[in-house]
């Protein structure tokens, strides 16, 4: 039995010295094979958290009782951004760059912490939103979430890095995630009793059990919308015996931040959630794909599948694999994760096949959201109509919305779906409110025209998120920011993606600051957002353009 | 009455002149053209100053401050600007030194150059100064239509301007659309 | 009994074979979609998006497409050449091409596709990347200022030549082709000048070292003949086609 000891993942200012015996024991605990090439990307992580890095001997070593190649290792950690092969600094701090950690005063907190930390053991970087943009500012200080950065705390910041205090000696408030539920519905408020939906299930077919799901009418949560009794019936049916159950843990979107209080808070009904799919369409093995950021609540999961395999409910017929991510936006998009797991670069994958049909390993695959199997546990325990009831005719249901940016209350909040924008924005005390980004950069920016727009799966953002901006915040800059994301978060792939990103980030520019280009560059952008929603590959690029859209639709050509 | 002379100037920004070599490469065509297009300031003149124009043809892209000046004059006095050539398209071959820092290549060519006596970097206040990098024209200003090529054939020139004096968009054939 | 194995494209009826994809049935049936990094050779990879076609509605690539009975399919439309031009600018764009001294000029399938689609010019700003050559080969030449990242060449590597030599690594803007050897030299791998990856790149990244500039300006491939004619062609494939 694998002891899967994760005792040493906690905030650590020193790490342990590399030795091959050391590396070899600790990713032996883990897995039973960790140089098999399909796990090579889980140790690339697991020598990254334990040892501060993945230097180049480690590399070589690596490559060396895997049998992959030192190039396809190096292509690995060029590709996910928390794979660093310098040796670590004793404090690296990783800022949350998300425009509404920019709104919090990002910039001048970067400046000043650069500035006194110049001579200090310390790296200074930032990275995209770590999904507590509810806590601004927030950052990873060696990969463990620090929140509410601001004035007032950071000269003790500064005191306790150039004072070398270990990272265990700082403040333990400093790293408290506030997952409060500020307005509660049915799914954070109903007596969950851990196996019930279980057992629910057991005594019914897969049939049945799709069918229930298909009764409440529940539809993907992680931002698609898609009919998960479809893809679950889908993947039933297909001849091929082996097949998994996946859940997608890699809430990348920024602004998002509803799956942490599931993974912190409603675990459990996530990994029910998960063996109840696994018997509805026959499956052996699941696996939860984590976000990097997220890893702070690595050991809590393992704890939580370990409770599930103790009472037997997991590890006989089906098990579940806890896998990480590592700075990758991308390993979101359903099949990009599913090269992820396999231990490669996230670069989505030609549809059709889907992973319905042809999903990880090649094999009939259920690819869910977090919220999704929680809702799929939900629907278990409490029945299809409890569900059906909530929300309207094409969104069933309630789900939960996370509001950040300028609100007197950023954090959660559970609604029916088709609830209003004007509704949460009210409950969450947006004040002179200019605009709010419904479903991160990739969803749609709604001005106060559009507060009425219900939040369904019928309208555009469906990702469950609202960043609030109000009158003093600049359109161009938001847009400017998420359009940098896009180009930052790029897999590369394909031609409108890769090098549209680039592009329209310099036409942004050029229409900012070149008068005498301003009409052709929005005509160019207007142009290039069409081909990037029309040509790109996966959702990433045909998305990439919206916020450059939302722009030139809000500010209207001037006469030519 | 005559009809009204087209008004052309010409000017070579970061380039080689091999553009207008091959502007005048159009032999005898020159002739029943120069009926219908008179030159303002161009090297081919050698007149200086700048007046409106109704054809503006660019050669070269931009490496210093001067060839910025000259192109926003172009384009204020020109009714019609014309990317000529590869270099004015995209930097061409001048802009191969953009791998490369403003200092390196400086150092590369007055310091350690091969045969360089007497190093030094040249800092004559009169000379123009530098641009981080070599860029294309219509980085900066509105270009209406580009004339690809190392050179553009003789045989693109003398449609872009029968395009311009027939009041109609330029059309380049097959073997007048090259890039090298 | 194959009759209802077809689909139209452009009003003309393509036949295919179950399993086929739009673009190996076009190709089957002698209509050029234009593309650069698909190979008949090879298995498809779907990323320069040159291929896409409309179907019903939506916007994908020939080349992953499968075929499918009664299917309407349209490619050779204003709107979607207007879209492979503004394609093959952005690759123009992001890249550093300098054609006037490029050995692959006139041979060139990025080239040659442009000149097709009418480009004159690059229309989006150069990115101006820095990009690392690799002159370890002693029979090869590398320049990555001219790769377009198609990966022909990772999969004429792996799926022909059976050395898996050649790949893709990095991410968005800084993806990068990378030879799999320690020293991520070509020079250090076991690549040969006559692998059939040393001669499948569509622009002029792969190059020989010796033996380039030999072809006089006006009998190159597509000197005088546009790509929708003749096809992908490579220098040594003339007569023949992709």
């Amino acid at each position: 039995m694998l002891k899967r000891d994760t005792e040493w993942l906690v905030p650590n200012s020193t790490f342990p010295d590399w030795n091959t015996e050391r590396a070899e024991q600790m990713l032996l605990q883990q897995h039973p094979h960790p140089f098999s090439p399909e796990r090579i990307l889980q140790s690339l992580v697991l020598l990254q958290l334990r040892f501060g890095a993945v230097t180049n001997p480690m590399q070589e070593w690596l490559s060396q009782k895997s049998g992959v190649a030192l190039t396809d290792i190096r292509a690995l950690m060029s590709f996910y951004f928390f794979l660093e092969q310098d040796k670590p600094p004793r404090y690296h701090l990783r800022l949350a760059d998300n425009i509404v950690e920019r709104h919090a005063g990002l910039t001048s907190l970067q400046e000043s912490l650069t500035h006194r930390l110049c001579s200090a053991d310390c790296r200074i970087d930032t990275t995209s939103c770590i999904g507590l943009s509810d806590h601004p500012v927030s950052l990873l200080v060696n990969g463990f979430p620090v929140t509410h950065l601001g004035p007032h705390n950071l000269d003790e910041l500064c005191a306790l890095i150039i004072n070398r205090v270990p990272l265990q000696k700082w403040p333990r408030s400093w790293f408290a995630v506030d997952n409060r539920v500020h307005h509660k519905g049915p799914l954070t408020s109903y007596p969950y009793q851990r196996g019930k939906a279980l057992t629910q299930a057991r005594g019914m077919t897969g049939d049945q059990i799709i069918d229930r799901i298909g009764e409440a009418g529940l539809r993907g949560l992680g931002g698609a919308g898609f009919p998960t009794a479809f893809k679950w019936h889908w993947c039933k049916q297909q001849a091929e015996p082996v097949k998994y159950i996946t859940c997608n843990a890699d809430e990348g979107e920024p602004g998002t931040f509803k799956d942490r209080f599931y993974l912190t808070e409603q675990a459990d009904q996530m990994i029910e959630g998960m063996v109840i799919a696994a018997l509805a369409v026959g499956a052996q093995a699941g696996f939860i794909y984590l976000r990097g950021e997220y890893v702070y609540l690595y050991t809590h999961l393992e704890r939580c599948l370990r409770r599930w395999r103790d009472s037997g409910d997991l590890g006989q017929d089906f098990d579940i694999e806890l896998h990480l991510g590592a700075g990758a936006y991308i390993c979101g998009e359903e099949s990009a994760m599913l090269e992820s797991l396999e231990g490669k670069r996230g670069i989505p994958r030609n549809k059709p096949p889907f992973p319905g049909t042809v999903g990880l390993f090649g094999k009939p695959t259920v690819v869910n959201n977090v919220e999704t199997f929680v809702c799929a546990t939900y629907i278990l325990q409490q029945g299809s109509a409890a569900f059906k009831n909530t929300g309207n005719e094409k969104s069933r249901g309630s789900r939960l919305h996370s509001v950040s940016g300028d609100c007197r209350q950023p954090g959660l909040y559970e609604l029916a779906q088709g609830s209003s924008l004007r509704t949460l924005l009210e409950l969450s005390g947006a004040h002179n409110t200019l605009c709010a980004q419904i479903g991160g950069p990739s969803g749609a920016l709604f001005f106060e025209d559009q507060f009425d727009t219900p939040l369904d799966f019928e309208n555009p953002g469906r990702g469950g998120s609202v960043m609030v901006f109000n009158k003093d915040r600049s359109i161009v800059n938001i847009t400017r920011h998420f359009t940098r994301f896009f180009r930052h978060e790029s897999c590369g792939f394909c031609t409108p993606c890769r090098a549209g990103t680039v592009a329209l980030d310099q036409l942004l520019d050029q229409y900012e600051h070149n008068p005498a280009l301003q009409a052709k560059s929005r005509e160019d952008m207007q142009e290039l957002v069409q081909l990037m929603q029309h040509s790109s590959h996966c959702g990433l690029g045909k998305t990439a353009g919206l916020p450059v859209l939302n722009l030139l639709q809000r500010e209207p050509a001037h006469e030519q | 009455m005559k009809q009204a002379k087209l008004k052309v100037a010409t000017c070579s920004l970061a380039g080689c002149f091999g553009c207008h070599m091959s502007f005048l490469d159009m032999d005898e065509a020159i002739i029943p053209l120069i009926e219908k297009i008179e030159f303002d300031r161009s090297p081919l003149t050698d007149i200086k100053s700048l007046s409106d124009c109704d054809i503006g043809l660019i050669e070269g892209g931009l490496c210093n401050e001067e060839n910025q000046e000259i192109l926003h004059q172009f384009r204020r006095h020109c009714t019609i600007l014309v990317a000529v050539g590869a270099c004015a398209i995209n930097g061409g071959v001048p802009a191969m030194r953009n791998h490369f820092s403003l200092q390196e290549c400086l150092e590369e060519s007055y310091i350690r150059g091969l045969g360089v006596v007497d190093p030094q970097i040249p800092n004559d206040p009169e000379l123009p100064r530098l641009l981080d990098k070599v860029l294309p024209i219509q980085s900066a200003v509105m270009v209406d239509y580009f004339l690809p090529g190392c050179p553009p054939p003789a045989a693109a020139f003398l449609e872009i301007i029968n395009a311009v004096l027939e009041g109609r968009p330029p059309q380049l054939d097959y073997p007048n659309r090259r890039f090298d | 009994m194959s009759n209802d194995l077809q689909f139209s494209l452009d009003g003309v009826s393509v036949c295919f074979e179950k399993g086929e994809t739009i673009m190996q049935a076009a190709q089957r049936a002698g209509i050029y979609l234009p593309h650069l990094c698909f190979h008949p050779d090879f298995s498809a990879h779907g990323s320069c998006r040159v291929c896409i076609v409309h179907l019903q509605g939506k916007t994908v690539a020939a080349c992953t497409q499968p075929a499918e009975s009664n299917q309407v399919v349209q490619s050779n439309t204003p709107e979607l050449q207007k879209a492979r031009l503004r394609l093959i600018q952005l690759l123009f764009a992001e890249g550093n091409h300098y054609c006037p001294t490029c050995e692959t000029s006139g041979n060139c399938q990025l080239q040659a596709l442009a000149y097709d689609l009418g480009m004159t010019h690059y229309h989006y700003d150069p990115f101006m990347p820095e990009r690392q050559t690799d002159g370890s080969h002693p029979d090869l030449f590398i320049d990555r200022d001219r790769c377009i990242q198609c990966d022909l060449c990772g999969r004429a590597s792996a799926e022909y030549d059976g050395k898996a030599i050649y790949t893709l690594s990095g991410r968005g803007q800084n993806t990068q082709l990378v030879f799999r050897s320690p020293s991520g030299l070509l020079g250090d791998t076991n690549a040969g000048a006559d692998d059939r990856a040393a001669h499948i790149c569509p622009v002029g990244c792969i190059l020989p070292k010796t033996g380039n500039y030999q072809e006089p300006i006006g009998t190159r491939l597509y000197d005088h003949h546009p790509i929708h004619d003749i096809g992908n062609l490579r220098k040594e494939e003339r007569g023949g086609s992709s």
